[in-house]
């Protein structure tokens, strides 16, 4: 926004701080994510990765500091709103709608697209009905595209940890987000599931969404698919960089496995 | 989606012959009371099956709707198929105030808070004798003008006709809701308030829809029994309507359009012939209740009419599938 080359980066946050009572979640973070970017975030549990998520997507409001995306201020907006400006996220613990099937929790994330006037949901025209069937291709095409079109009418109440984080993912693509925001998708994923995951997500961005923010515990899976890193501990921004550099830097060892004894 | 339009369409068909092979005055009675119910349970289902939370003041709408059609009729004289409507419309518009406030609140909160509101319509219906003429209520609701001279017999067949037809106006209206893109985000509230968010529904503006329709059709109801019964007091507020609605969507399967109209039909049939053993009526009501909650836990319709939707089940559809 401030770039007068016109690049702004698709979402920017500049000294995010949030306090709960006296303890500080985190504290004076910034960065951006630029267009076509994977960027990976990790830290120690309790670092304020998921905090920052909501702080992002307003399910918290931030105690200070501002959050960008495409150069308009965020900050503070409801979370449905900030979704219908194209960010998109999941969620730590799994959530999905589980008393539908595979196709009605895809169809369902559809409701941007699918919003019609309140005449129409009475009285609907032919648009309506092309609408619809519009997202139900568009549905089954996600569907397909994440891997689970032979569970596409399986309740998702019975559908294996591996599959329900897929079709979150999924629902969540289907809101149509410019950026996605993933917060330990491969949570509960053996190392083959997780590999295979990492697969499917680095084929999301491009064709489906521009940038992918992805919160991960799962290092070869983060290494493997992050454009870029950001390492946070203790409510702060610990280290920002390539894959590589991250796993050279002394800091980050540091912090995810403690000192060395001098 | 197709299947329930299908029954609903067959049931309709059924119900619109009904009175043809019917001439039984009390049994007539019956099946209005069932079209009346049906009304309600599907307005309460909207809540309780689609949004997910539970109202236990619903008897508030049918309320405002019975004392709105009675108040015209009695003040401005205002026909029939004027006073139903208005009494739809009126009750809706409390259905948006009240969700206002009610409609923040989740879980036990809007349970107490809905309920409060109808017992503070009750008190008022009680003590604005001015308005309501208080505990005496409002009687000589007008009558259709073509049953001045009409037989018991034929005024029962024209207020099953009305009936008939407010019920499918009523079941019109909620297929539409319940397979639109808005039904949906409800349903994603009723599911996941957090999941409802973040693919951009607002889960406060999708209640509120539900909410709205839902109260209007209580208030169609409401409208539909002043006429009917010609008589309104402070009783369209009680709790006994309140438990007949719960039950009938509960027993029928909620979250489905089917279940309440089987349970308004069951519960409706069952109050009656129970009547025959007094005073254990409500002892074998309760017991039933219990064992339809404890052994069908989603209604006794709830496997059976609650059809997903597939994808294979829509691509054969033409753009004109919609409707009805």
């Amino acid at each position: 926004m401030n770039n007068p080359t016109g690049t702004a980066p698709l979402l920017r946050a500049e000294g995010l701080n949030m306090v709960f009572g006296g303890i500080t979640a985190v504290r004076d973070l910034s960065f951006d994510i630029g267009g076509g970017e994977i960027v990976g975030l990790i830290g120690p549990n309790g670092a304020g990765k998921t905090t920052c998520f909501n702080m992002l997507t307003g399910f918290y409001r931030p105690t200070e500091g501002r959050v960008f995306f495409q150069g308009r201020d965020i900050t503070g907006l409801k979370p449905y709103a900030i979704a219908r400006m194209g960010v998109v996220r999941s969620f730590q613990k799994t959530n999905v709608m589980k008393n539908l099937n595979v196709f009605e929790n895809v169809l369902t994330g559809h409701f941007l697209a699918a919003r019609q006037s309140l005449l129409d949901t009475f009285l609907p025209r032919g648009h309506v009905a092309r609408t619809e069937r519009a997202v139900r291709d568009s549905a089954a095409e996600i569907i397909a595209a994440i891997g689970l079109a032979k569970r596409m009418d399986a309740p998702a109440a019975l559908l294996s940890c591996g599959e329900l984080r897929l079709l979150e993912v999924a629902v969540a693509l289907a809101a149509r987000p410019r950026l996605l925001m993933l917060d330990e998708p491969a949570a509960g994923l053996n190392s083959h599931e997780a590999t295979e995951f990492g697969e499917v997500l680095k084929t999301l961005v491009g064709p489906h969404v521009q940038s992918l923010l992805l919160v991960e515990h799962n290092m070869s899976l983060v290494m493997g698919v992050s454009h870029r890193v950001i390492v946070m501990n203790f409510g702060e921004k610990l280290a920002e960089g390539l894959p590589s550099e991250i796993l050279a830097n002394r800091d980050v060892v540091e912090a995810y496995l403690g000192k060395a004894a001098e | 989606m197709r299947f329930e339009r299908n029954s609903l369409s067959a049931i309709l068909a059924v119900a619109c012959l009904f009175p043809l092979l019917v001439s039984d005055q009390y049994i007539l009675h019956l099946a209005i009371m069932v079209l009346f119910y049906a009304v309600l349970a599907t307005s309460l289902n909207l809540i309780v099956g689609y949004v997910g939370e539970f109202s236990l003041g619903h008897t508030a709408f049918l309320g405002i709707g019975a004392y709105a059609a009675a108040l015209l009729s009695l003040h401005l004289g205002l026909p029939i198929y004027l006073t139903i409507p208005l009494a739809g419309l009126i009750a809706a518009v409390f259905g948006y105030l009240i969700g206002l406030v009610t409609l923040k609140l989740e879980g036990p909160y809007f349970v107490i808070v809905t309920l409060a509101f109808a017992e503070v319509l009750r008190l008022i219906a009680n003590n604005w004798i001015g308005f309501t003429n208080g505990p005496m209520g409002l009687a000589g609701v007008s009558q259709p003008a073509i049953l001045s001279n009409a037989t018991p017999l034929a005024t029962k067949q024209v207020y099953y006709a009305i009936g008939l037809l407010v019920a499918a106006f009523a079941l019109y209206l909620a297929y539409r809701f319940v397979h639109s893109n808005a039904g949906r985000a409800a349903v994603a509230v009723r599911e996941s308030r957090y999941v409802a968010q973040s693919i951009g529904v607002s889960p406060f503006g999708a209640a509120m829809l539900a909410f709205i329709l839902s109260a209007g059709l209580a208030g169609l109801a409401g409208g539909f029994y002043a006429h009917y019964i010609s008589f309104v007091g402070p009783d369209v507020f009680q709790f006994a309507f309140m438990a007949s609605m719960i039950i009938m969507v509960l027993m029928g399967g909620k979250g489905t359009l089917l279940g309440p109209l089987a349970g308004a039909l069951i519960v409706t049939l069952l109050e009656e012939y129970l009547r025959e053993v007094q005073l254990l009526r409500l002892t074998i009501f309760g017991l039933i209740v219990m064992a339809v909650v404890l052994f069908l836990p989603r209604g006794l319709l709830g496997s059976l009419a609650r059809r997903r939707e597939t994808y294979s089940g829509t691509t054969s559809t033409k753009p004109a599938g919609g409707a009805a």
